[in-house]
């Protein structure tokens, strides 16, 4: 590989055979700095111009997700309570309803005789 | 003239206070040099000079994509090479042109060129290096004339260093059968 570098080196030299244009260099910079735009005031990214009214949306958000929860807990609480009464209300009316069947089932002759046995 | 440290012209550059300062004192430094290895790959001066343009506008506006890890003069490579490839692609894929057109018509272009000062062998040497493939011809163009090491043309064109090797030698071992055959 050396051998075949150092041949097309004896063979090419060094010499460059293209050329430029007289001055071309020296005004080079200056016809590129023409075409590169005026830098402009960066506009913050969106993502930052956004950032209060997300914030505003992740309040209101989050005020709605409470408000629903509250609601949901308050009448889940309120249909607990129902339960219950309504249980006890069954217990109670079971309990009335067995003691007014055994009233009921008193005969005449056994109500005289426990009103009697009170005296 | 004066060269500013790599360092102190990306200081110059992460400020957009300096930064358009910074990108002159960049571009006064590596165009020249930029404008060679342009000027290798895609031949004529005009064309050259277009492409050079455009790839200081592309790294101007890829600047805030620029993190700093390589050196300025690799990272303008990169931009200035891949500019002047795909300037030879479409080339290439222009209708009115064929492949084999451009690549024999070379030598005669040339010839006829008033910025090339080179004589019939040095305009079919231009010839033999533009028929090479794309890869084997932008690594031996730098490799010869810029003595890029391969981590640099690697990081240029994406290829891995074993590719450019392989292809390095091949491209040597081309250039030299057409200086054979003149002797």
């Amino acid at each position: 590989m050396n051998y075949e570098e150092d041949y097309i080196k004896n063979k090419m030299g060094n010499r460059n055979p293209f050329t430029v244009p007289e001055g071309y260099f020296e005004q080079l910079a200056g016809d590129i700095m023409n075409k590169i735009p005026a830098q402009k005031e960066q506009k913050p990214a969106l993502i930052k111009r956004l950032r209060p009214l997300l914030y505003a949306a992740a309040c209101v958000c989050i005020a709605v997700f409470g408000v629903v929860i509250y609601q949901n807990l308050d009448k889940q609480a309120n249909e607990t309570m129902k339960g219950n009464f309504s249980h006890h209300a069954t217990e109670y009316n079971d309990s009335y309803i067995d003691e007014a069947t055994d009233y009921a089932m008193f005969d005449n002759n056994e109500i005289y005789a426990s009103l009697l046995a009170d005296m | 003239m004066p060269t500013t440290d790599d360092n102190q012209l990306k200081l110059l550059l992460q400020d957009p206070a300096t930064r358009r300062k910074g990108f002159e004192v960049m571009v006064r430094q590596y165009s020249e040099q930029l404008y060679w290895q342009v000027r290798r790959l895609v031949i004529t001066h005009e064309d050259s000079n277009d492409v050079l343009q455009n790839a200081f506008i592309k790294a101007w506006s890829s600047l805030d994509s620029f993190h700093g890890d390589s050196k300025l003069i690799t990272w303008l490579s990169r931009i200035a090479i891949n500019e002047a490839l795909d300037f030879l692609r479409k080339q290439k894929s222009r209708p009115t042109l064929s492949a084999d057109d451009i690549e024999t018509g070379i030598a005669n272009q040339l010839m006829a060129d008033e910025y090339f000062d080179g004589d019939e062998k040095e305009a079919q040497l231009q010839q033999a290096i533009a028929s090479l493939p794309e890869v084997q011809r932008t690594v031996f163009l730098l490799r010869y004339y810029n003595d890029m090491k391969y981590s640099d043309i690697s990081k240029t064109l994406g290829t891995s260093e074993g590719a450019l090797k392989a292809s390095y030698h091949i491209a040597v071992k081309k250039i030299t059968e057409f200086f054979k055959q003149f002797d």
